[in-house]
């Protein structure tokens, strides 16, 4: 990608649950809606699997935004791993929007599987948010 | 050898001159802590320090070290060598206990059939400037127990020792030293008085260290006592953090390792320590120094007895950073003197 | 000698010479003025050589954790018939009570094997504010007498006021009589204190780039040699994820990014598990300032979950629970 005459395009990884956001996602490409092609899905079983270090790895990498999506709170699959995450991402969102990442780095969300229509708009939104934040600058790494 | 005379401004002055044409690593005061570090464009040495939190070591053998870069091609792997081309570097105002560190590790790092090219290259690049403890820069110094002494000047290339509250004695003692000799202006010759004026002070001050550990006493007891049960003393408290190891000016052990990220990997040297768990354990899951009595024992058996088999020299110079510095007030010099007392 | 010594020393002395425990772990007079260091005392002789003042520093529960998690794997291949239990004594004021309170709700080890000798606790020493009131000069002697700190260095007699000098986490520490103990050394009313998240909400008030840029330089000064981590009682695990090489969590070197990678991680742990001893902060040779940022996850643990670390052994950890209606303002929803 040549940043240099095209526009900036930011990379978002989005950290989403098999059993409602990916088949949300799945949803979205059957229906045949758009969203911008900055997000790279990476399947987990449950929001509950998701350890807060992949967030913050994804952030030491070069990812300019990190999405995490699971169930709605009621719906897990595993009953009650999203209500878990749930105090997990509140922890971590906060803590890390204190120690200076931009809050919009960072964007926690549910998605159910019926919600094709809900995928697209978020990452459509998540997108145009991280864009206008600029690339990220803060945890990365350099040798 | 020349001997010059120069006045406490004017020093403060060559530093930044010297800052002006290479890359100078030098005391700096941040907060309550000195710290040495490279200088950066207009920032100002602290000179009026005891000695520094760090030690100085990481001029030569630094924290982390990138060795080499490897990428992963059709053609198999393409390994580019990650020496650095290091510029000339001034070390300024080293304490003597310091820098009796870098004779230590030279031993270890620069020896006739092992030469650690990354360490000696680095060495070499450096002209090194120290300065005398007029006073003992703190309570704890030991450097007289272990061979040290507070005028030390063997290894500088320059050393400087203050005379009064503004005068300062310049010794240019290698060719080394003398190529820095310009950048320290035109100086008044030191006369035979300020000569005898610096004797006498190195004797008051060496006079005026209080603290004394029997450091050579010890290595019969340790060459014989490897089981002794005093070993089920000192260890309880130990955290097994690396303060003692990281802070030490002489210890010098060092872990590999490599980060690789896709197609791309680096080499990375970084110091290690023997305090942790992981340091001695093997791939197999066995360790054979398997709690902190074996790893207490390692660091105070290679600082006094080990080294002093391979290389003939206590590897402790007496700064006392360690023992200031211990969270848990592990003091080596009282762990010495009960040995003594076995 | 104070009453608090006297009686700790006798309760001690009682429960080595009764074989009602195999080890006190106390604090003893260091080798450095204003200092003390642990002590592991397994003989009622030994007694007279615990104290208790207002130099001792480091939060004793981490040792209880090691010794007890020692001679479990020392049991492990013992028969059932021949095993045995071992009892560790300690002394323990407000936040070494509740770390033992987090062990015990982590079921790291049963309450019969803790025997905890409470102390009252009015704060400690803190090194970092005694450094800053000296400029960095050592100090050659100093005594604490009542609310006097009297300090000695090359350059003069100093007399600083307890106050001023003790740590941040005392000053706006409430639990000064321990949460829990077998024994009681005494009893001093609760302090008075500070709202304990003041500085919290000051630097969550600057902006991001102020924020960054503090976090940012602390971090620097890093050597990564883990006394922090080493010394807090919550970070018990055999093996870190700093030593992971499969995967690699954190790079080895000092690399800025993993430094910071490791703290924010490291402290991301103490969520709902901090109990705010200083033990990180006073233990670290280069004076990081963790706990401005460990008080931030302390305030979002009361706020949100209306849970303090290691208070009641009843409480389950915040993390380890959940609420249907937790509060989740942070969830994002398209418009």
């Amino acid at each position: 990608m040549s940043q240099t005459t095209e526009e900036w395009e930011p990379k978002i990884v989005a950290l989403v649950c098999n059993w409602c956001t990916y088949a949300g996602a799945d949803l979205a490409g059957i229906s045949r809606l758009q969203y911008p092609p900055n997000v790279r899905l990476i399947r987990l079983p449950c929001s509950g699997r998701i350890n807060p270090f992949y967030i913050v790895k994804a952030l030491q990498h070069g990812a300019d935004g990190v999405l995490v999506s699971g169930c709605h709170p009621g719906e897990c699959h595993y009953i009650s791993g999203n209500l878990i995450a749930r105090r997990k991402f509140a922890f971590l969102n906060n803590f890390l929007n204190y120690i200076g990442i931009e809050a919009d780095r960072t964007i926690f969300t549910w998605v159910s599987a019926s919600e094709g229509d809900k995928f697209a708009r978020v990452i459509d939104e998540v997108t145009a948010k991280v864009k206008a934040l600029g690339p990220a600058t803060r945890l990365i790494k350099t040798d | 050898m020349e001997a010059k005379l120069i006045k406490k401004d004017a020093l403060a002055e060559v530093v930044k001159r010297i800052a002006g044409q290479k890359l100078v690593y030098a005391p700096v005061k941040d907060g309550s802590r000195v710290n040495f570090k490279y200088l950066d464009q207009g920032e100002s040495a602290f000179l009026d320090y005891g000695n520094s939190t760090n030690a100085p070591k990481n001029i030569f053998f630094p924290q982390t070290e990138t060795m080499m870069r490897y990428t992963r091609t059709d053609k198999g792997n393409k390994l580019v060598s990650a020496q650095e081309n290091i510029d000339e570097m001034v070390l300024f105002g080293v304490r003597p206990c310091d820098l009796r560190s870098f004779k230590l590790l030279d031993m270890v790092f620069d020896q006739e059939k092992y030469s650690d090219p990354y360490y000696v290259k680095r060495r070499q690049q450096t002209t090194i400037v120290a300065m005398a403890c007029r006073q003992p820069p703190s309570s704890i110094c030991f450097c007289t127990s272990v061979g040290g002494h507070p005028y030390l000047s063997d290894g500088a290339d320059i050393l400087i020792s203050e005379l009064d509250d503004n005068e300062f004695l310049v010794e240019f003692l290698s060719s080394k030293g003398e190529s820095l000799a310009k950048l320290f202006g035109s100086l008044d010759d030191a006369t035979d008085t300020s000569m005898a004026r610096k004797n006498e002070l190195s004797e008051a001050s060496a006079a005026a260290i209080k603290s004394t550990i029997p450091a050579t006493e010890i290595k019969p007891w340790l060459d014989e006592n490897f089981d002794h049960p005093y070993w089920d003393t000192i260890h309880q408290s130990c955290l097994a953090c690396g303060t003692c190891s990281y802070l030490c000016p002489t210890c010098h052990c060092f872990d590999i390792k490599d980060e690789v990220t896709g197609d791309d990997g680096l080499r990375l040297r970084t110091w290690d320590s023997c305090m942790y768990s992981i340091y001695s354990k093997e791939t197999s899951g066995h360790n054979p120094r398997p709690g902190q009595k074996q790893r207490w024992r390692q660091r105070l058996m290679h600082k006094f007895k080990y080294f002093v088999d391979n290389f003939n020299a206590i590897s402790c110079v007496g700064c006392g950073r360690c023992v200031a510095n211990c969270p848990v007030n592990t003091d080596i010099r009282k762990v010495v003197s009960d040995i003594a007392k076995l | 000698m104070n009453d608090i010594e006297k009686n700790i020393r006798e309760e001690a002395k009682r429960l080595l010479d009764e074989n009602l425990v195999d080890l006190v772990i106390g604090y003893q007079e260091g080798t450095l003025p204003l200092q003390t260091a642990p002590v592991f005392i397994s003989s009622g002789d030994e007694v007279d050589k615990l104290v208790f003042n207002s130099c001792c520093k480091q939060n004793l529960a981490i040792y209880v954790h090691a010794a007890l998690k020692q001679h479990h794997q020392a049991q492990e291949r013992v028969k059932p018939e021949d095993k045995k239990q071992k009892v560790v004594g300690v002394i323990a004021r407000g936040c070494t009570s509740r770390s033992l309170v987090i062990h015990l709700q982590e079921q790291q080890y049963l309450r019969e094997e803790i025997v905890v000798i409470g102390v009252p606790c009015s704060g400690y020493i803190d090194k970092n504010k005694l450094a800053e009131k000296t400029d960095g000069a050592e100090i050659v002697a100093g005594s604490v007498d009542g609310d006097t700190v009297t300090v000695e260095t090359a350059k003069g007699t100093t007399k600083l006021k307890l106050d001023e000098v003790l740590a941040g986490n005392c000053l706006t520490c409430a639990y000064n009589n321990p949460v829990i103990s077998d024994f009681s050394a005494g009893e001093i009313p609760a302090r008075d204190c500070a709202d304990e998240f003041a500085e919290v909400d000051e630097f969550a008030a600057l902006s991001e780039s102020e924020r960054w840029d503090y976090f940012s330089r602390e971090m620097n000064k890093c050597m990564r040699c883990f006394a922090c981590r080493n010394i807090c009682p919550s970070c018990y695990c055999a093996s870190c994820f700093a030593e992971q090489s499969q995967p690699e969590w954190v790079g080895a070197g000092i690399n800025p990014s993993d430094n910071q990678v490791f703290q924010v991680m490291r402290m991301f742990h103490m969520a709902g598990r901090c109990v705010d001893c200083g033990s990180c902060v006073e233990v670290c040779a280069e004076g990081i300032d963790l706990r401005k940022f460990l008080k931030k996850l302390d305030q979002d643990d009361q706020n949100l979950y209306g849970h303090k670390a290691g208070v009641k052994l009843d409480e389950p950890s915040p993390l380890a629970s959940f609420r249907e209606n937790d509060r989740e303002t942070f969830i994002f929803e398209p418009e």
